[in-house]
Order: structure tokens, then C-alpha cells, then sequence
């Protein structure tokens, strides 16, 4: 029966770039395209998102609010995040 | 014309009361989502699974109240909901006053002007407004009653309602001669306005004090706030006068050490924290508060946050399942866990553990609530992975600020929100810096929440 079981694997888990949009979501509370600081994030190349993130984690670049929300986030949401933010083109 | 005549003016024009849903890119999204959904599957399974809409019933979505929670979810439901989802906002006022910076108002530093926003931006990204009053709900027959327009049938609806105040729990609150005699302040608006004009007409060497009610309550660190933008005003304009603080609480609930450091360095003299402060009465004549335990106090003016809980709408719809008071929610969704299709964010709800009732999170609410209902209306799952996180800026005069921050994620074992363990933290010291990155939130989650 493979059309039940593609039907279930499809029903069974939110897609991943829905998870992606949400939690890059929580960002655009700051990070809207409103000014420049706190910076925006849409359209950044995900590799230097990612970097960005990972410094303001280790302390390497410091920070207000940044270090501390940071500490919060998994590398695998990190790196969704930033995959959303390279390929969107301005805040909703 | 004041800012509130202003902005009911226009509301009556032709311009800011058009509904029309315009074509736009939560549209696009959408379709572009369906279009995803398909090709990632075979042909064969298409028809077996097709999360595709029914063409001929739009699925409606109805949001109480237009503050950070409801603007937010409203907004984002029309964003991901695209054409498959209507989305109409019940909102009372005609415009949109923010709640943060409001203490800013009352100290002088800036005017409820600065503070006000129309909603007329919400209907360019597909959320029709309707400005009325939300007085009941039918949860069986899923429609909502208001006070002038006809009933709102609804397939989903989300309370972001605010809250109601407990005049009755405070002895002599209960007239509205004594209401308007002390203003909360603790809805932004006419309130803050009201306030801020005793404080102007207050004699040099008077007393302000503050009544904090016992936690949750709205905002833990605005009544803090709200006694350092006071005493800021006072240091300027008015040297001689006092700021008492009479907290219903045993400590200080929010950014503690920050607070005292600025109460002992910057307002020495002028500020006096004093806990275990329980109200239970007030004399209007004689500006008298009385307390369960301590010593009466007499104030010029006197600033009482009465207690309160989720709005009266909450109650109606027999939504409050906690201590009379807030209610519980499944956080994977918000959706009440006492009546089906109808979501609670915001202020109103029974937190998570260390989840603040603050503007920050209830515009994080929206989002987790508004993916939670487009994916119920597409028949998919919900995210099992959402996440909140809170940033939040008091400012201790009229440039420098101090910041709370946390991140919350869901945990699927405990069925709520968690703070992550090593994450959050408060600001090292006061600084102009983190006043301007308060403003900047400030018109950033704006342009969030409202499409401004």
C-alpha cells in the first residue's frame, strides 16, 4: 500500500521549513525590516548568520540581549533560522 | 484634536474603513506552501492526502483583541493562511496604544502620540478590522456577539483579550467616581493620560505612590519602571517630592538589583521600595491606602493597579480554569484546554514556568498560535517544536535602559514551555545603548504586529 504509507509520513511530521518559518518568526519581533539596529536579518547569507550566532554563543562577540538569547537556540534550529533568513526576500 | 479624536476620525473615513481583502503575498505564500506540499509527493498519493482547501468554504478566522498577542496573530494567520484562511480582528479602540513606554509618558519624556499607531495598516496585508466590542461568545454555535455589528461566525477563534481589573477586591473601588479618581494606567490610553495630568497638577513636596497587586500580573517590571520614570520627573521638576512604592508582593519582582541600583543612586531621597504592601482598602477623600498588615499611607496621588486576571470575554466564554483568574492552554496550540476551537494568548493565560506576561511575549504567542490554526485549517500537523523568547527593555529615565531576556522551548514531556537552562540574563549595568535598542524594539515589533 504505498500511497497510505506516503500518506502517513506526510501527515505524521510538520514540514521542516514550516519549522524554520516559525521559529525565524520569533526573531522578526526585533529583527523586522523597521531600521537598522537591531539589524535585519532577511536576505543575509545563511553562512554568516550562522557565524554571527555561533559568536554571540561562545562570547566571542559580545553583546546586550544577543549572548544571552543565543544560549537558547540547538545548532540544527541555528542553522534552520539562517537557511530561512538567506532566502527571504523582507519581512512579511 | 487630541491623538484619540484624531485617530476616530479617521476611522470613520472611507479610507480607513475599507475591508477589502487586497491581493498580496500571503497569498503567493500560500499557494507556493500547496504547491511544495504536492510535488513533494507522487502523482498516485495526491488524492489521498491533498491538504488542498475545499474551494467553496474559506476557513474563517476570528482574533479578539488587537494588542501584541491578537495584531500578531491576526496578521501572521493572514500571512501563512493565505487564501484559505479569512481573518478578522474584533478590536475596541480605534487605535493601538502600546503599553511599554507608557511609563515614559508619565514622566514627560515622551507623549502618548509617540505611542500611537493606527490599525488601518492591518487591512493591506489581508486582516479586515472591525472596530467594536466583543461582548459574548456561543461556543456550541461557534459565534461571536458584539456590541453593535452582527454575530461572527467562526471555525477558530483567539481570545488575546488583555485583562479586567478586581475593583472588588480593593474596599472603596467600587464607583466610578473613585475610578476615575485613580487611574491604573495599566491599559495604555486615556488612562496614562489621566495620570500623568495629577502628577503635572501635583504640589512640589507631594507624594506619589504605587500600589503593586501580588503576582502573576501584568508586566512584572513595569510598576518598577513606572517609580523610576515618576521620580525622574520629580528630580527635574518637582525636587522636593517622594515616590512610594507599596509592593503587595514580599520582594521585587523583576530586575532587581538594576531597580535598587537606581533607586540608591540616581533617585537617593526620592524613591522608598517598601514589600508586603497586600491593599485592601482605599479612602478617596482623604488619599488614604490601607493594608492587610502594614501601616496606612496617604499619597497625593496614588496609583493603584488593582488586581486582576483574564479579561471578562475570557470569562464569558468560560475560558478561565485557573484560580478564577487566567487560563490554561495546550501550548503547542493555545488552544484552551476547557472549550475546542477557541485559543487563549497573552496576558490572559495561566503561564509557562518563568514566562513573563509581557507585549514581547504575547507577539510571540501570535505566531505560535497562528501556525498552530493555518496548520488545523490545511489538516496538517502542528509544529511539535515551537519556541518563544522573551526580550524586554524598562527604562530607569528618559535614555537609559536595562533589558530581561529568555528563550522558551517546548517540551513535549512536561507538555509546556521551559526556560533554557544557561540562556537569558539581565543587563550588567544601565546604558543609553540598551535605551536605544529599546526603541528600536519598540517600532520594530510595531511594524510586527500592526504591518506598519
Amino acid at each position: 500500500m504505498p500511497v497510505l504509507f506516503v500518506a502517513t509520513l506526510a501527515g505524521a511530521a510538520y514540514a521542516a521549513d514550516d519549522s524554520a518559518r516559525d521559529w525565524a518568526a520569533g526573531c522578526q519581533s526585533c529583527h523586522s525590516t523597521a531600521g537598522t539596529a537591531p539589524p535585519v536579518l532577511h536576505g543575509q547569507p545563511r553562512e554568516q548568520l550562522i557565524a554571527k550566532f555561533r559568536a554571540f554563543r561562545d562570547g566571542s562577540q559580545p553583546g546586550t540581549v544577543m549572548p544571552q538569547l543565543a544560549k537558547g537556540y540547538t545548532e540544527a534550529q541555528i542553522e534552520a533560522i539562517a537557511g530561512w533568513f538567506a532566502t527571504a526576500k523582507a519581512s512579511p | 484634536m487630541n491623538v484619540f479624536a484624531r485617530l476616530a476620525a479617521e476611522r470613520a473615513s472611507p479610507a480607513a474603513t475599507d475591508k477589502s481583502k487586497t491581493p498580496n503575498r500571503a497569498v503567493d505564500e500560500a499557494r507556493r506552501r500547496l504547491l511544495r506540499a504536492a510535488a513533494a509527493l507522487p502523482l498516485g498519493a495526491l488524492p489521498a492526502c491533498a491538504p488542498l482547501p475545499r474551494a467553496s468554504s474559506v476557513r474563517r478566522l476570528v482574533v479578539v483583541g488587537g494588542g501584541y498577542g491578537g495584531a500578531t496573530a491576526a496578521r501572521y494567520a493572514a500571512l501563512w493562511g493565505g487564501s484559505t484562511v479569512s481573518v478578522t480582528l474584533v478590536e475596541r479602540d480605534a487605535a493601538f496604544v502600546s503599553c511599554p513606554l507608557s511609563n515614559l509618558v508619565l514622566g514627560g519624556s515622551k507623549t502618548i502620540d509617540d505611542i500611537t499607531l493606527p490599525y488601518r495598516t492591518l487591512a493591506r496585508h489581508g486582516v479586515n478590522v472591525i472596530h467594536d466590542t466583543a461582548i459574548a461568545i456561543d461556543v456550541e454555535r461557534r459565534r461571536l456577539r458584539l456590541a453593535r455589528g452582527p454575530e461572527l461566525p467562526y471555525d477558530r477563534l483567539v481570545l488575546s483579550p488583555g485583562i479586567d481589573f478586581f475593583f472588588d477586591r480593593v474596599g472603596g473601588l467600587g464607583t466610578d467616581d473613585a475610578r476615575a479618581h485613580f487611574p491604573h494606567a495599566w491599559r495604555a490610553g486615556p488612562q496614562t493620560v489621566a495620570l500623568r495630568r495629577q502628577l503635572e497638577a501635583m504640589r512640589d513636596g507631594g507624594v506619589f505612590a504605587i500600589s503593586i497587586p501580588r503576582a502573576p500580573y501584568r508586566c512584572p517590571p513595569g510598576p518598577y519602571e513606572r517609580a523610576c520614570q515618576v521620580a525622574w520627573y520629580f528630580k527635574r521638576a518637582k525636587p522636593r517630592s517622594k515616590v512610594l512604592i507599596l509592593d503587595g508582593n514580599e520582594d521585587v519582582q523583576s530586575k532587581k538589583a538594576l531597580f535598587m541600583r537606581a533607586w540608591a543612586e540616581d533617585y537617593a531621597g526620592i524613591v522608598e521600595y517598601r514589600k508586603d504592601h497586600v491593599l485592601t482598602d482605599v479612602d478617596m477623600r482623604s488619599r488614604t491606602a490601607r493594608f492587610e498588615t502594614a501601616d496606612d499611607v496617604k499619597a497625593d496621588v496614588l496609583n493603584i493597579i488593582p488586581p486582576h486576571g483574564a479579561a471578562d470575554i475570557a470569562r464569558n466564554a468560560g475560558v478561565i480554569t485557573a484560580n478564577n483568574q487566567w487560563c490554561e492552554v495546550d501550548f503547542l496550540t493555545f488552544e484552551s484546554t476547557k472549550v475546542p476551537a477557541v485559543h487563549v494568548i497573552g496576558d490572559a493565560i495561566q503561564i509557562a514556568p518563568l514566562m513573563p506576561k509581557s507585549g514581547h511575549m504575547a507577539n510571540q504567542h501570535g505566531k505560535v498560535v497562528a501556525a498552530a490554526v493555518v496548520a488545523a485549517f490545511m489538516e496538517q500537523p502542528v509544529n511539535a517544536s515551537p519556541i518563544v523568547n522573551n526580550t524586554c527593555y524598562s527604562y530607569v529615565n528618559d535614555r537609559e535602559a536595562v533589558h530581561v531576556a529568555s528563550v522558551h522551548q517546548y517540551d513535549p514531556k512536561q507538555r509546556t514551555f521551559l526556560s533554557v537552562p544557561g540562556s537569558g540574563g539581565l543587563s550588567v549595568a544601565k546604558s543609553v545603548a540598551e535605551g536605544d535598542y529599546g526603541f528600536a524594539w519598540a517600532r520594530s515589533i510595531w511594524r510586527d504586529m500592526l504591518g506598519a
